[in-house]
């Protein structure tokens, strides 16, 4: 019995041991199990799992869903004190060679446990320094600008590629999520010579685009004038034409009277004619004949002071005259003028 | 005699535990081993973990060393280029024990290999800086030296590391590439200038393009009214000579006829209020007036 009872007590102990080989590895994470210094499984995924206790077997747990960061360009410890990274943490060259300041956050996540632990020695240190790399490689090649504004794509796509070739290589067992921007912009010294440029190019937009609304309200104007010039122009046209044809179509209509009648349609077109103009006429003058037979005469005469109207001169059939005279002491004048004339014809 | 008897069985077995904790060791995952027997290699085990037998301690020894990959950080240098431009510098290498015997035999511990390696790397960094160009380390251009010219310090240090050291360089590469502090000035005065430029050609350009913008709309209205213009003249002409063409289709009907028609209607338009006539008594269109009772 009593042998018994001290024989119990090892045995309990041993089944003690053999139990805490029982493991567990949270979804967050992944495990590596390795049995007296060989590496037995190099994923375990998440779960209950069984594996030699200790110390003949260890089960190392990374945490591999959790993206981490790191910052390029400053220190998270400096952040929290409030100090500002010196130029020697922050700046960077562009190929154009001006100075950057520049403020990175590397996401990552640990991908292969089995090298993180037991490959690199200081995975960490190492992506920090591979960060700082690929930024002086990559921005080495870009202009200054294009830095600045719409290179952060490429720029960024770059440094992850050659950050990740880096990690690789140097068997981290990291993998880039992202690589965000925080800051990137011209170091304080310079920083209102940049803006300068900033604003210069505002400038340049805003004024062509002053230019081209110039334009836009000047050339519909412009067609809009075309159209009507064009317009009055057709207008003219059919103006002209219509009233050519208005002037002879009254013409050509008498033409098959004159052939019939040639003197009759003259006759009353003549008379016609004079019945309108000579109302209009300012002063009508009745002259005698040159062989006197008249027996009176009607004159009257207008005061009027103009000069004489040379179109007005001769026809065939009426003697249109206009007299200069305009003071009644010169009628008599005027008078024995007109009898002078007409009298020597 | 009775009781001697458990105590030689329990000396046995502690001697043995001591004896086979000698023989039997582990080699980590993360490590390698060598083993000397007196002194001299006989065994490696590189990438080769696990559990390892060997002969007790006088006769064998074990040393081992970390494999892992480790990186080295050497801090600023100042390099000049093959101008003699001053740089501040920085890189790194990332290095692995590949030969543990030979590593046991020259360096035996990290330190005294890290140091080496930093001088190594420095002094390999600097003479190839100071046979390039400045301008091909950073550069916008297509053509960039800097990895070629890591790659070459690499080789280099890798081939002594290799050789001397047992070591494999597996990575190296400049972190950073920056002015002296003391030129610091001078750039960023040069940075100033140049934006300065760079804001005066945009301020210019816009100018320019501005008005190229205006004189372009100005010459396309005035082409575009003088098209018009001449266009309208054109339809205008199409009229007079439309119209000439009407009356010189009537006229040709009764030439004679069309000479007292027209000058009739001449009549009507040239003699106004301000005209007058002189009309003979006996004229065709008064003789009526006198003579219309005698008849």
């Amino acid at each position: 019995m009593k042998r018994f009872r001290i024989s119990l007590l090892p045995v309990v102990l041993l089944i003690a041991w053999l139990f805490s080989g029982f493991y567990t590895v949270s979804p967050k994470e992944t495990a590596v199990t390795v049995f007296l210094g060989k590496v037995t499984a190099r994923r375990v995924t998440p779960g209950l799992g069984y594996h030699a206790p200790w110390p003949l077997g260890v089960v190392y747990r990374v945490e591999t869903t959790t993206v981490l960061q790191m910052p390029v360009g400053y220190r998270f410890i400096d952040e929290i004190r409030n100090v500002p990274p010196t130029y020697e943490q922050c700046e960077w060259l562009t190929g154009d060679t001006n100075v950057l300041r520049i403020q990175l956050l590397i996401q990552y996540r640990v991908s292969d446990p089995y090298n993180y632990l037991f490959a690199n020695a200081n995975p960490i240190a190492l992506l920090r320094k591979a960060g700082e790399a690929a930024v002086t490689n990559r921005l080495g090649q870009m202009k200054v600008d294009e830095a600045l504004t719409a290179g952060w794509a490429s720029l960024s796509t770059d440094i992850k590629m050659d950050l990740q070739q880096s990690l690789d290589r140097c068997q981290s067992g990291l993998e880039i999520v992202k690589i965000e921007r925080v800051k990137i912009e011209p170091p304080q010294d310079v920083q209102d010579a940049f803006q300068d440029v900033t604003d210069a190019r505002q400038d340049k937009t805003r004024i062509i685009t002053k230019a081209r609304v110039y334009k836009e309200e000047i050339l519909p104007r412009a067609r809009g004038q075309a159209e009507i010039i064009l317009a009055q122009a057709e207008a003219a046209k059919t103006m002209r034409i219509a009233s050519a044809t208005g002037d002879t179509s009254k013409f050509l209509a008498l033409l098959p009277e004159v052939k019939n009648a040639s003197g009759a349609v003259r006759e009353r077109l003549y008379r016609e004619t004079m019945e309108k103009v000579m109302p209009r006429l300012r002063k009508r003058v009745l002259v005698p004949s040159p062989d006197g037979s008249m027996p009176s005469l009607h004159l009257r005469l207008f005061q009027k002071k103009s000069s004489p109207h040379p179109s007005a001169s001769a026809t065939a059939d009426d003697y249109p005259v206009t007299p200069g005279a305009g003071a009644s002491s010169e009628e008599q004048e005027m008078l024995r003028f007109l009898k002078e004339r007409l009298g020597r014809e | 005699m009775k009781s001697r008897i458990p105590i030689y069985i329990g000396a046995l077995v502690v001697i043995f535990v001591v004896i086979l904790s000698q023989c039997i060791y582990i080699v980590d995952v993360k490590e390698c081993a060598v083993v000397t027997f007196f002194g001299k290699p006989v065994r490696t085990y590189l990438d080769d973990p696990g559990l390892k037998f060997k002969w007790p301690f006088p006769f064998e020894r074990i040393t081992k060393f970390d494999q892992r990959l480790q990186i080295l950080e050497i801090p600023p240098q100042e390099c000049h280029t093959l101008e003699k431009k001053n740089i501040m510098t920085q890189a790194f290498l990332v290095w692995r024990i590949s030969d543990p015997q030979i590593f046991l035999q020259t360096m035996n511990t990290q330190e005294g290999l890290e140091t080496r390696l930093s001088f190594a790397m420095v002094s390999e960094l600097a003479a190839e800086l100071g046979k390039t160009p400045f301008a091909s380390l950073i550069s916008d251009a297509t053509e960039v030296k800097l990895s070629q010219l890591t790659e070459k310090v690499m080789k280099n240090v890798q081939t002594l590391a290799q050789a001397e050291y047992g070591v494999e360089i597996v990575n190296l590469q400049v972190s950073r590439i920056n002015y002296h502090e003391q030129n610091r000035p001078s750039v960023f005065d040069r940075m100033r200038e140049e934006r300065r430029q760079i804001a005066t050609r945009h301020r210019s350009e816009g100018e320019s393009e501005a008005m190229k913008i205006r004189a372009g709309t100005d010459r396309e209205r005035a082409n575009i009214l003088a098209e018009a213009e001449s266009t309208a003249a054109r339809i205008r002409g199409e009229g007079e000579a439309e119209a000439a063409r009407i009356y010189a289709e009537a006229i040709t009907n009764n030439p004679e006829f069309y000479r007292f028609y027209r000058s009739l209607q001449m009549y009507e338009t040239i003699l106004t209020s301000e005209d007058s006539a002189v009309i003979p008594g006996d004229s065709d269109l008064m003789r009526f007036l006198w003579e219309g009772s005698d008849e």
